[in-house]
């Protein structure tokens, strides 16, 4: 897991950094692994052979990748991608196995990898999400309504990174814990961070495995494990 | 022992004309004279000719897949198609034997599934060599990322007191022996004498079922305004 925390940072410069890393970390591998991906990218495609047309990936493995580089990643807010979704043909033709109906429904991975795949065909970076279906440690906008957290969409996978500005204020965070039930006594050492010396921050998850999975094609998490432990096997 | 130089820099073609020593697993041998020779430091084999009329019989039955072995020649660039440069073996040495009859991995394709029963192995087969190699790559490509732009990498913990998503219905950390653990007056095991005493309930468990990553995102906020630095953590922890 790799989880950076930048102080003095907002989300623009959280959005900058995060798509600063996906960049330079495929460009890194498209360089240095050139045989590797050759490979890997015929190996799939000698596996997708073998499955029906819907199922198979929309784009062949170094396609892929340079989409992710060679496209500035699309920044739009929930709000705005919600309006994406509900006009467009898939949901009015209920093609989508959860039909967005209304503001404040958490996305699933058919409408994440719509945005991506269909509708912009570049990365996506969504902010500004509910705050009910986000953590309470994220910045509360002005509207009271939405926090400044951001997800950022790839092809064929969905989310591969989250994060957000986080909130700085302590009054404001003490009744964000108390609205969410979060028992305030357990968590002084970290309201301690704001009580001394707080200040704007902002900081993103990205899960390593996950971004080996794209980068290689694999579809299972255990084939990108060195050695993987899953119940009764922890032989090595 | 002689020195070995890696079969990724020979393939490259820059030292034809030096005479080298290799050392790497045999991964094909045919015609009694052609040996595919992989040490992992590339996808691709290093062709290495054996002259199997000076050769020692017994010793060319050693080269089975997988076997061990060092040899030195001379780089030439290859006559033959699907290879740039071969090796023109003058001394051939068996490090290593591997029973063919035993070696689980035959020169074929294996399933995943079936890979994964064997994954101390499966570094040896193609497909598995490359993720792993590319695995590394973005592992270092992240830290230089960082690194360059002023982060400090901070290890974080693994053992932590929170049971975030349910995590602890799978593994629980205890220093209490499992047999005759110290019981309180109910005769329930007494976790206030464990080395981690634990929290009652975990505020993260009952709110984010959906994201226990969050959890971890929030704690390393206290390392990062403590001590005023940008800090990132380690892959894969």
């Amino acid at each position: 897991m790799i989880e950076p925390e930048v102080a003095f940072a907002d989300l623009v410069d959280n959005m900058d950094l995060a798509e600063g890393l996906l960049k330079y970390t495929i460009k890194h591998v498209v360089e240095n692994c050139t045989e590797e991906l050759d490979f890997l990218e015929n190996r799939l495609l000698e596996e997708e052979k073998q499955k029906p047309q819907h199922e198979r990936s929309e784009m062949p493995l170094k396609e892929k990748l340079m989409f992710c580089l060679e496209n500035d990643f699309q920044r739009l807010t929930y709000t705005e991608a919600i309006d994406i979704l509900k006009n467009s043909a898939p949901n009015k033709k209920g093609k989508f196995q959860y039909p967005i109906e209304a503001w404040g429904a958490d996305l699933q991975s058919e409408h994440e990898r719509y945005l991506v795949e269909k509708h912009f065909k570049k990365p996506v970076i969504l902010t500004d999400y509910p705050k009910q279906i986000k953590a309470f440690y994220m910045r509360l906008n002005d509207d009271n309504n939405t926090v400044r957290a951001m997800d950022i969409l790839f092809p064929g996978i969905g989310e591969i990174v989250g994060g957000s500005q986080r909130e700085e204020r302590l009054s404001v965070l003490e009744s964000r814990m108390e609205e969410m039930h979060i028992p305030l006594e357990e968590m002084q050492w970290f309201l301690d961070t704001r009580r001394f010396g707080t200040c704007q921050h902002a900081g993103f998850g990205l899960g390593f495995e996950r971004l080996v999975l794209f980068v290689t094609g694999m579809t299972n998490i255990r084939d990108v494990i060195p050695f993987p432990r899953f119940p009764g096997s922890a032989e090595f | 022992m002689a020195k070995r130089t890696k079969i990724k820099s020979l393939l490259s073609g820059s030292l034809i004309g030096e005479t080298v020593t290799v050392m790497g697993w045999v991964r094909t041998f045919r015609n009694n004279q052609f040996i595919a020779l992989n040490d992992g430091s590339s996808l691709g084999n290093l062709q290495i000719v054996v002259d199997f009329e000076k050769e020692d019989a017994q010793k060319l039955k050693r080269l089975t897949t997988s076997a061990a072995i060092s040899a030195t020649g001379k780089l030439v660039a290859s006559q033959g198609k699907g290879q740039s440069v071969e090796l023109i073996c003058e001394n051939l040495e068996i490090l290593g034997d591997s029973d063919a009859e035993k070696y689980p991995l035959q020169p074929k394709k294996h399933s995943l599934e079936f890979l994964r029963e064997i994954a101390h192995l499966r570094f040896r087969t193609n497909t598995f060599s490359a993720v792993f190699r590319i695995r590394h790559h973005l592992a270092i490509a992240i830290h230089q990322f960082f690194h360059e732009k002023g982060f400090y990498y901070i290890h974080s913990p693994i053992i932590t007191g929170s049971d975030a998503e349910g995590a602890g219905e799978m593994f629980k950390v205890t220093t209490l022996p499992l047999e005759g653990a110290p019981k309180d007056d109910q005769g329930n095991i007494n976790f206030k004498k464990d080395f981690f005493v634990r929290l009652p309930i975990s505020p993260f468990q009952v709110n984010w079922k959906q994201n226990w990553l969050h959890w971890l995102l929030a704690k390393y906020i206290l390392l990062g305004l403590h001590l005023g630095l940008k800090i990132q953590t380690l892959p894969g922890t």
